[in-house]
């Protein structure tokens, strides 16, 4: 069923998520109802991905314009979108369950469900918006958000400077972004993908100087989004800064929103400009890869580890991307997006498992946590899932969108890719294994002992994704298909650069 | 030469603002820097659609830019509730006193 039209179904279905929880924070006063908040977006985004895998919206493709002037805005609900959306409203369910329980104690709850609803309502926004105009406007109202988000707990230390950092970093950003745009206005005469391909399809391979500013911008700009490795300075301190799911929810989805943009609308610039970008793309990559593995090693605090960790598998991504830059388009970002999903539930789960671990006990410190794994075995056990999911071992997720990324580098030719890959995967396990022997097999000091039973809501959010875990690691084809069918889009999309 | 002198005085502007956002220890100073910069943008916009057209008033450009004053408006409004805070709490404007973390 449709009510006006499946791309402003979509919207609406995820913009009324914060609207009814406004009118309903009107009639909550006291903070006990105020926290059942977190079940209208949970309800809305159960919704959503209903809607999404209906029969008629999951086999067409739709598009619309929106204004009279020509090229200006339009939206269009294709595989590439709905791919991205089923992976944002997937994550968005468990982390409004965790929500509930997690968020009790805090002021001003019903900010905060309106906020990631803001959130996420940019994020469903970004995947349809056709332009980058309207793709601006979703960008922003995604990121205001969550830099309000990351300092949520304003009266504390830590939330308050990394908000401070994080909004002063990601708001120079998106004005470079922006700047990039509005050469892109300049060069291509309007902003939509169809009028940005036909002008570069003019422009026949050569170096111009305007359409490779433009695309440095775009890099920076969508860079610092995606944290790969000279602008990921933010990450380490706003993702564990702020509330448990909103960090499941920054690591596992918007990062991966600079990845959504950087595919859609510079890759057609990366692929003209391929000499030039490859062994930019090349660099990058190792250099993420490494560097943040290297990092994680270092780290005392679980929350930093985790956040390292989402930096190396934004490098795996790239591996992805570097394939695609050199030419291999449909294979390099079919397992690129294969391994957005698989990250976004693995670093999901991770966080909120984390969050639990904070709920009950309240330190980050690795070494405090030791045998919390004997007191807690469902949480400690869900965290794990999750770890070994991102080290990528079989047969969670997290292996076999590894297991592609490899075989495209593999297929491409790139042997050094290939090996960094593997290197760095082996790297992952090795620390993950580290800290499940801390976990489970040292003997729980005396102030852990003190201590609560785990809570409904955050106990079902738990059992929810590690559920998912499981079960997209055992059927791997119900992540790869839909990834495939986004890239093939896209390949499709880019066909007239070549 | 006029539409390349406006392109020019936009870069300018944007470099200001990066320079200014990167630099400066007062946090009032680097939000200064970032409107500096969003108004260099802007103007870029409105240079461009010149450049392109002929005329001052391109409609996309235009929506653009007016579309991209109130997100300024709104990202700066963030910043400076969040300079506010910083100030109620450490008695300074100035980043250094930002030191928990490693910037």
């Amino acid at each position: 069923m449709q009510l006006v039209n499946p791309i402003f179904d979509v919207l609406i279905i995820s913009g009324l998520v914060p609207i009814i929880t406004t009118l309903l924070a009107f009639f909550l006063k006291d903070r006990e109802k105020l926290r059942y908040l977190g079940f209208v977006g949970f309800i809305g985004y159960i919704i959503l991905i209903i809607y999404i895998l209906q029969d008629f919206v999951w086999t067409n493709n739709f598009e619309l314009t929106l204004m009279d002037i020509p090229g200006s805005s339009k939206l269009a609900l294709n595989d590439f979108s709905k791919f991205f959306i089923l992976v944002f409203s997937i994550l968005a369910l468990p982390t409004y369950l965790h929500s509930i329980n997690y968020m009790e104690e805090d002021r001003n709850l019903s900010n905060y469900y309106v906020l990631v609803g803001v959130m996420l309502f940019g994020l469903i926004g970004i995947t349809v918006a056709d332009d980058l105009f309207t793709f601006f406007v979703f960008w922003e109202a995604m990121a205001i958000s969550s830099y309000v988000l990351v300092g949520f707990r304003y009266h504390l230390d830590e939330p308050l400077e990394a908000a401070v950092k994080y909004i002063v970093i990601s708001g120079v950003a998106s004005l470079i972004l922006l700047y990039g745009i509005s050469f892109v206005y300049g060069l291509a005469g309007a902003l939509t993908i169809d009028s940005i391909l036909s002008f570069l399809g003019g422009v026949g391979g050569q170096s111009i100087y305007p359409v490779l500013f433009a695309a440095s911008l775009f890099m920076i700009g969508f860079g610092v989004k995606a944290a790969y490795f000279p602008l990921w300075t933010w990450l380490p301190d706003a993702h564990p800064a702020a509330p448990s799911p909103i960090s499941a929810l920054l690591s596992g989805i918007v990062i991966k929103a600079g990845i959504l943009g950087l595919a859609k609308f510079a890759l057609p610039f990366f692929l003209v400009e391929s000499r030039i970008f490859y062994p930019v793309f090349l660099a990058i990559t190792l250099l993420t890869l490494t560097v943040a593995n290297l990092m994680a090693l270092m780290q005392d605090d679980i929350k930093r580890l985790l956040a390292y960790s989402s930096i190396a598998n934004i490098g795996f991504i790239l591996i992805g991307y570097t394939v695609a830059v050199k030419g291999y388009v449909d294979i390099g970002l079919a397992s690129a997006f294969a391994h957005v999903f698989t990250h976004a539930l693995g670093k999901g789960a991770a966080f909120l498992a984390v969050g639990g671990i904070l709920y009950l006990i309240h330190t980050r410190s690795i070494s405090k946590l030791e045998g919390f794994g004997k007191l807690y075995p469902s949480v400690a056990g869900v965290l794990m899932l999750a770890l070994f999911s991102l080290g990528g071992l079989p047969p969670l997720p997290g292996f076999w969108s590894k297991w592609l990324l490899i075989f495209s580098a593999v297929e491409a030719g790139e042997l050094l890719l290939a090996f960094f890959g593997v290197i760095n995967s082996v790297f992952a396990v090795i620390y993950y294994i580290w800290l499940f022997q801390r976990l489970f097999f040292s003997e729980p000091s005396e102030e852990l002992k003190k201590s609560k039973p785990l809570p409904p809501y955050l106990g079902s959010s738990l059992l929810m994704i590690g559920i998912l875990l499981l079960a997209f690691g055992l059927y791997p084809n119900l992540i790869y298909e839909p990834a495939y069918a986004a890239a093939s889009f896209l390949e499709s999309l880019f066909q007239t650069l070549f | 030469m006029i539409e390349y002198s406006l392109l020019i005085t936009s870069a300018v502007l944007v470099g200001i603002g990066i320079y200014m956002a990167s630099t400066k220890k007062n946090l009032l100073k680097i939000f200064i820097g970032i409107e500096i910069l969003a108004t260099g943008v802007n103007l870029n916009f409105i240079s461009l659609a010149f450049i392109k057209y002929g005329e001052l008033s391109d409609a996309l450009a235009n929506s653009i830019v007016i579309t991209s004053i109130v997100i300024d408006g709104v990202l700066v409004g963030v910043g400076l509730a969040l300079t506010l805070l910083v100030y109620r709490r450490y008695g300074t404007l100035n980043v250094d006193v930002l030191r928990k973390l490693r910037w």
